[in-house]
């Protein structure tokens, strides 16, 4: 611990970022590794959260290096937890770490074979994730260092890591911390929102091999169990925003497709969740458009956006002008259909 | 808190989580009457509440925490008053209100 007078002891910078960064990379014992990856934390809290998170590059692996670690939270609430589960290692008995390990590996394929991507900070970042959090814990996030899973209740959620989609989707809010940093609250947060959704249901296409007519374009299928004379098929629809689910216990998806529906209210961070159907939409009646494979052109063009033109606050009309634009390189007719698709959603 | 609040029991606690990467789906509350409790219940309730300490926290924590952050909505009810607090996963909250939430979320089975 710091002894400095005025020094915080959790914020101290007498060890140099890089220092710590070995050492939240390489020390065997969690322990030291945990306590350096919260130094780096609250180092980058005071000195822009953006600009740390590029520290956090410090695997500093070459491409195609691929580097997963899984850890078990044992259904408490210190990150990461227990390692139970290293890169190469095989497949154990609990069917959350495999699903975890497994889906964290084919996001990190969609990015490097598809968008010549080396893993989530383009710089080799190793994959963290924790499974079994806290208690009945309906959630999976990521906090700006790793994923995070719950094994929800049983009840009206099945655990958070069955969905590839899922999994892709909160990596993919790695992606966009380490490029257009969009902030999450309003429009901003509502296309980062929708970059995860693009991004997760294109991983999904990619493993399956779907075309885009073949692909259900939805996001968490199977996630909410099943109850006789409801819908519960899913956490959102691309194709039909607004269908995913309807149940007297969990309401009614009220995603809007267009702005005509634009949700205007303060919950969810000014409807990040809710607002995101717009864009979502948008890039489904792109992709369906094109045709074919909806990573090969759609997906290109959404993925030079969000890494090149977007940043902090920009709102939709400005995702729908540089796609709009990105577009023209890829040939009139995906020029038309991504124009036509913004048109449609009121963009 | 003061002192005859922490040393009084409270009659009901509520637990409501919603948002995440499934907002705005909605969730149940969860509500425990105190009087329905075995007595090791009741003192680890009370323990509990009182580390928790709802009176001194803000009513929501300011920060957005991270994406899909869960949002936990706690409510303690004393018999003349109540106090509930808001916080998400990543916005500086203390440790003792995920533990009170966690007991009430387990308490239901
Ligand atoms: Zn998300």
């Amino acid at each position: 611990m710091c002894q400095h007078a005025g020094c915080p002891p959790h914020v101290c910078f007498i060890i140099p970022p890089h220092m710590m960064e070995h050492v939240a990379t390489n020390a065997s014992d969690p322990t030291l590794r945990k306590r350096a990856l919260h130094n780096l934390y609250h180092q980058g809290q005071l000195r822009g959260m953006r600009a740390s998170m590029n520290q956090f590059a410090f695997a500093g692996l070459g491409t195609g290096t691929k580097q997963r670690t899984v850890y078990d939270a044992q259904h408490g609430g210190d990150l990461p937890g227990t390692l139970v589960r290293s890169e190469g290692q095989p497949d154990g008995q609990d069917v959350a770490v495999n699903e975890a390990y497994a889906y964290a590996g084919q996001t990190y394929d969609f990015y490097l074979e598809v968008m010549k991507r080396n893993s989530v900070d383009d710089k080799g970042m190793r994959l963290d994730s924790t499974v079994h959090y806290s208690t009945d814990y309906d959630n999976a996030f990521w906090n700006g260092q790793q994923m995070v899973y719950g094994d929800g209740d049983g009840e009206i959620f099945d655990r958070f890591t069955k969905c590839l989609d899922v999994i892709g989707h909160e990596l993919t809010h790695g992606v966009t911390q380490f490029t257009a940093g969009l902030t999450y609250s309003s429009q901003s947060g509502a296309l980062n929102e929708s970059f995860s959704d693009v991004f997760g249901s294109l991983i999904k296409q990619y493993a399956a091999g779907d075309t885009a007519d073949q692909a259900d374009w939805l996001i968490g299928e199977g996630l909410l169990i099943p109850k006789a004379g409801t819908n519960r098929t899913a956490l959102r629809s691309m194709k039909a925003p607004g269908t995913a689910y309807d149940d007297p216990t969990l309401g009614k998806d009220p995603q809007p497709a267009t702005m005509k529906d634009y949700y205007s209210g303060s919950d969810d961070n000014y409807g990040v969740h809710i607002n995101s159907g717009i864009p979502n939409h948008a890039f489904y009646l792109a992709a369906t458009a094109i045709g074919g494979k909806a990573w090969e052109t759609a997906g290109l063009i959404w993925y030079e956006t969000l890494t090149t033109r977007l940043q902090l606050w920009s709102e939709f009309k400005d995702a729908a002008a540089a796609t709009r634009e990105v577009a023209q390189k890829h040939g009139a007719a995906a020029a038309k259909a991504v124009d036509d698709a913004w048109t449609a959603v009121g963009l | 808190m003061s002192t005859d609040q922490a040393a009084a029991p409270p009659v009901l606690i509520e637990c409501q989580r919603q948002g995440g990467i499934a907002f705005p789906l909605r969730r149940p509350t969860i509500s425990v009457a105190v009087a329905g409790l075995d007595e090791a219940d009741r003192q680890a309730l009370m323990r509990l509440v009182q580390a928790a300490d709802l009176a001194s926290q803000p009513a929501a924590f300011p920060a957005p925490g991270y994406p899909d952050a869960l949002e936990t909505q706690l409510t303690v009810a004393w018999p003349d008053h109540s106090a509930t607090v808001r916080f998400r996963d990543g916005d500086g909250h203390p440790a003792p209100l995920d533990e009170l939430a966690g007991w009430v979320l387990r308490h239901k089975r």
